[in-house]
Formats: structure tokens, sequence, C-alpha cells
């Protein structure tokens, strides 16, 4: 265990996500959300493009855990800005624009699921009232690091998890966000809350990754 | 770095560590000096240290592609407010801000706003074009429309026929793009609706909405009736109340039925109808039943198209019943004239009726 330890060579992942393209003239690049948000509020066009730009894939990404609809998510995004920009004067302040955003975005998902399922009633005979919070690695993003086998193991241990265990790892590791902003998003009162349900949950991981019986994760990991 | 307690850390414990995060998401060298040093003289927490960091490599998950397309698509709608289908189901959201939640009359206001607007919205489209038979206002929403006197009979994308009834506007996201095709309706219009099981057809009249895989119906939902009316020739269809705390209110229509929604209570009727009266239209058979005369005024001024001036009150409350099947305006008055005193003067499209 020692020598291969040893042996083992850090290396960095650089890759980046950045997938948000700003015009080179955008005037709200450096400025802090308190400020482009009064702006918005205040009317300002190019602010709003701003919040716009840099939220967007964001939403999208959070919304595909939600459903593969992809239509779906594009009218859920539409109307929430649509009603962003009708009720800008009116609404609150926020020193954190994208958290807030998704307060409002995980609602709306919600509610255009359960309708489209109303929809769709005739067809699947049974209205779902239970959304999923799908959750899963890719393997191309990652394949210098796990193998398929890896990844399988580590997304059947993540779909034993509930929705709520997965949406948290989901804002917390990807979107990197705060606990209170998680209590935010997800509605608890309390942050210890969201605190101690991440833990759970990766405790949780934990667990079924040592009892996967084929292939020890920890040990394939030391090549 | 300050040494934490990390010989008695499991996994979930490096995961939730700031600066162990951060050194596998910046990548300092210093840091890489330090675990190394650190898992060489901790062998057995090694593999929680390796596990935990391709953890939060393949946390990274995948990013999803958007193409510049989309993203400027959308924002041309919202620049432009034309709201998704799903979202003409819905009144808005509320904008509460974090840890602000209980500012109740601020919602309501702002709710309320959202609802001129809206409605504004709508009147300004169906009044910038008077004599609108298609407005295409860009490559996604197709609104089609008819002026008093006017009916059109249009086919959707998926080959479906409507028949729009005058003063009835309906639209439509071109294409039916998506796993739903989605009518939006104020006025009348009857519909022949082609077989897809794998995409409902449902048309979205105010508060209500009918649902149908493959049939003909027809839908009465004027603003100023107090009532929405689905009337069903053949096949099936599903009749069901937008609101989800109305979802009790669902009724599935077999031929020959209809069912009356009052706008106020919401309440569901369903009954038998008479073909003539609420399909007669289609037919060109203009009919009247138990009409009083304000109706008859509206129903003469919607079919044909005309201005209607009226001079005292009959003295008698009229019942009028009636079919007139392609029948002129002056034919229908001098019908009246023998059953009813009236007197009435035709100059153009200006009426004029003395009781």
């Amino acid at each position: 265990m020692h020598s291969k330890a040893s042996h083992f060579k850090l290396t960095h992942d650089k890759e980046k996500t950045d997938l948000v393209k700003f015009p080179s003239h955008d005037p709200f690049k450096l400025k802090s959300d308190h400020e482009i948000w009064q702006a918005f509020k205040g009317g300002n066009e190019s602010a709003f493009i701003h919040i716009y730009n840099s939220c967007y894939d964001s939403l999208v990404q959070y919304g595909i855990n939600f459903s593969m609809d992809r239509e779906l998510i594009r009218d859920c995004i539409q109307d929430l800005f649509i009603e962003l920009r009708e009720k800008r004067s009116k609404i609150g302040i926020t020193d954190c624009i994208k958290p807030y955003l998704f307060v409002i975005f995980r609602r709306k998902i919600n509610r255009y699921l359960k309708l489209k399922a109303r929809i769709s009633k005739i067809q699947i005979e049974k209205v779902q009232d239970k959304f999923e919070f799908e959750l899963s690695f890719e393997q191309k993003l990652i394949n210098k690091q796990l193998n398929g086998e890896q990844i399988q193991q580590l997304n059947q241990a993540i779909s034993k998890l509930t929705n709520q265990e997965r949406e948290i790892i989901f804002l917390f590791f990807y979107e990197g966000y705060t606990y209170p902003q998680i209590s935010d998003i997800l509605g608890y009162t309390k942050v210890k809350t969201a605190r101690s349900l991440l833990y759970k949950a990766l405790s949780a991981l934990r667990k079924t990754l040592e009892t996967s019986s084929v292939g020890h994760l920890y040990t394939l990991l030391l090549f | 770095m300050k040494e934490k307690d990390y010989k008695n850390y499991l996994l979930e414990d490096f995961l939730l560590d700031d600066d162990f995060r951060s050194w596998v998401h910046d990548g300092d060298k210093k840091l890489d000096y330090f675990w190394q040093k650190w898992m060489d003289s901790h062998p057995e927490k090694v593999e929680d240290v390796l596990t935990a960091r391709q953890i939060l490599y393949s946390m990274k998950f995948m990013p999803v592609m958007v193409e510049e397309d989309e993203r400027g698509d959308t924002l041309q709608n919202i620049i432009q407010r034309k709201t998704s289908a799903y979202g003409s189901f819905n009144s808005g959201d509320n904008f509460v801000p974090f840890r602000k939640r209980s500012n109740k009359v601020l919602f309501s206001i702002a709710a309320s706003i959202a609802l001129l607007i809206i409605a504004a919205g709508s009147f300004y489209f169906m009044n910038i074009d008077p004599d609108m038979r298609e407005t295409r206002l860009s490559d996604t929403v197709i609104q089609k429309s008819t002026v008093k006197g006017q009916k059109l009979t249009h086919t959707l994308p998926d080959g479906s026929k409507v028949i729009l009834n005058s003063e009835s506007q309906i639209s439509y996201v071109d294409h039916f793009h998506g796993s739903s095709r989605m009518v939006r309706l104020t006025g009348e219009a009857f519909f022949e609706v082609v077989e897809d099981k794998s995409r409902p057809f449902t048309v979205i009249t105010g508060n209500t909405s009918t649902q149908v895989l493959g049939t003909s119906f027809n839908v009465n939902a004027f603003p100023e009736n107090n009532e929405t009316k689905v009337s069903l020739l053949t096949g099936k269809v599903r009749v069901f109340a937008n609101n989800e705390e109305d979802s009790k209110w669902e009724v599935f229509l077999e031929p020959g039925q209809k069912v009356s929604i009052d706008r106020t209570s919401g309440e569901f009727i369903q009954s038998r109808y008479d073909f003539v009266r609420e399909m007669g239209w289609k037919e060109n058979i203009l009919v009247f039943d138990k009409a009083d005369h304000e109706s008859v005024v509206k129903e003469l001024e919607r079919w044909y198209g005309v201005n209607i001036t009226t001079v005292n009150n009959p003295p008698l409350k009229w019942e009028i019943k009636g079919h007139f099947k392609d029948a002129s305006l002056e034919e229908v008055l001098e019908s009246l004239q023998y059953t009813n005193k009236i007197e009435f003067k035709i100059e153009n499209k200006n009426v004029e009726l003395k009781f």
C-alpha cells in the first residue's frame, strides 16, 4: 500500500467547464452580484443580458437532473426570465443571483412536470406525483480517472440515495453552493438540515462503495 | 497549512473538507507536496484520500451542451414576452427574496400586474392587424384570428383541421415542437384532430383544457360568456381544470355529450347536446335558442360583422328560437320583423334596430 502510494503521481485535471461566453464588451463582467442585480432592477438591459447569459447553462444543467425533456426545461427558463423582467422593479434584493434563480426555477420546473404528467395522463394512465432527481457520472468526462465499471459502481451507489440527497450532492459539489444557499433552494428552515443531510448522503455512498462486491472501487483506484 | 485531524477522517469528511476540495480543484503544487507526505506517513488512509479525490473529479459531471442558437432564440422569446404553452396554464411565480417569505401583499400586487400585462399583451396582438388572417410573430408562435363576420378553416402542422368562428383566435407553437400539441383558444372553434397517440392534442381555454388523441369536437369559450362549452362529435376527449386546486373537475366525454363549465364557480356540468345548436355555426347555420334581444344583437354583430345600434327596448322579453341556414342579414331581420315588431335600417356595416 505504502509503495503504491509513493508511485502514484499526482496530476490535476485542468479542464474547466466554463461554457458561458460573454461578449467582450460586457460591462458587468467584473461587477458584484449586488451591483448587477440593482442595475437590472433599475431597468438596465445589459445587466439583464449578463444575468441571462451567466445563468442559462447552469439552469439547463440543473434542469436535466429533473427531466430529460429539453423543450420543457427551455420553456421553464424562458417563462422564468419573462416573469423576472416583468416584475423587475418589484422583486427583492439579492447578493447571489444564481441561487436565487435556482429557487424559482426549481418550483417552476416541478409545476411544469406535474402539468406535463397531467396532460399526458391519457397515454401513461397514471400520474407521476414523484419526480426523480437523477444524477449520474459520465464516463466521457472522466475517462482518464475511472473506467466504465468503476463509474457504474459509483452511479449504482448514487442511485441508492434519495432524490433529496442526490440533489444536495449536485448543488454542493457541482454548483458549489453554500449550506445557507442550499437551504434556501430546498426550502429548509434550518441550515443544519442541509449539512447533516449531505453528510448522511456521503456516508451512505461510502458504505455502498465499501460493500460493492465485484472489483472493489478502492483497490481499482490504485492502478 | 494547518494540520487537521485528517487521520480520523472518513471518505465523507475528506469530500466535505474545504481545504481538501480546493487542493483537488485548484491544483496547488505546495499542497501536492503536503498530501504526498501525508499519505506516506498515513498509509492506511491512502485509499480514502485517492477515492475522495477521484470522486471529486467525477463530480464535475458531464456539462450539458447548449447551442448558441438555443440561448439566443430563447432570449428573443423572452424579450418578446412569448410565454410557453406550459406557462399559459399557470400564473407566474412569486419572486420572493431569500428569507423574506411572508410579504404576501407584495405577491398579490405582483401577480395582478403580471396578469394585466398578459391580458394587455394579447389584446395588443388581436388589434395590431384588424384584418388579420395570419400573423407570424416569429418562426415559433403562430396566431390565427377572425374578425366579426368571418370564419376561417385552418390546417394545423400535424394535419388536424380547425374551423374558427367569428371573433376568435387560436395560437400554437409552430410544428408543435416537443411532446404535445397545444393550442390556445379564445372564442369558438371546431377541431378535427389527427390521431397521434404519442402526442396528445390539448386545447387550452382560460381555466379549462380539453385533451384528445384523435377526434372532432367543438369548444366555445367567448370571453364575454360566463361559461365555456365543449361538445364532442366523434372520438373521446378529456376535459379538465387547469388549476391544480380544481383538479377534481375532470370529465371524459362520449360522442353526443357536452360539458359546460361555469367560469365563476369552476363547476362542470355534463349533458347531451343538440348538434345544430352547438355546431350549426360551422355548417353556416345561425341558431337562436330562447335568445333575448341582447344576445340576438350580439350574435348578429358577430355573425355578419356589423355594428348594430338599438333604439328603445322590446316591450316584451324576447325568446327567439330559430335556425337560419346561409341566410343574409336582411333575410334574418325580415323574418324577425314578422314575429316581433321591429324596424331596421342597413347602411353598409351599420345597422339600426328599432324595437
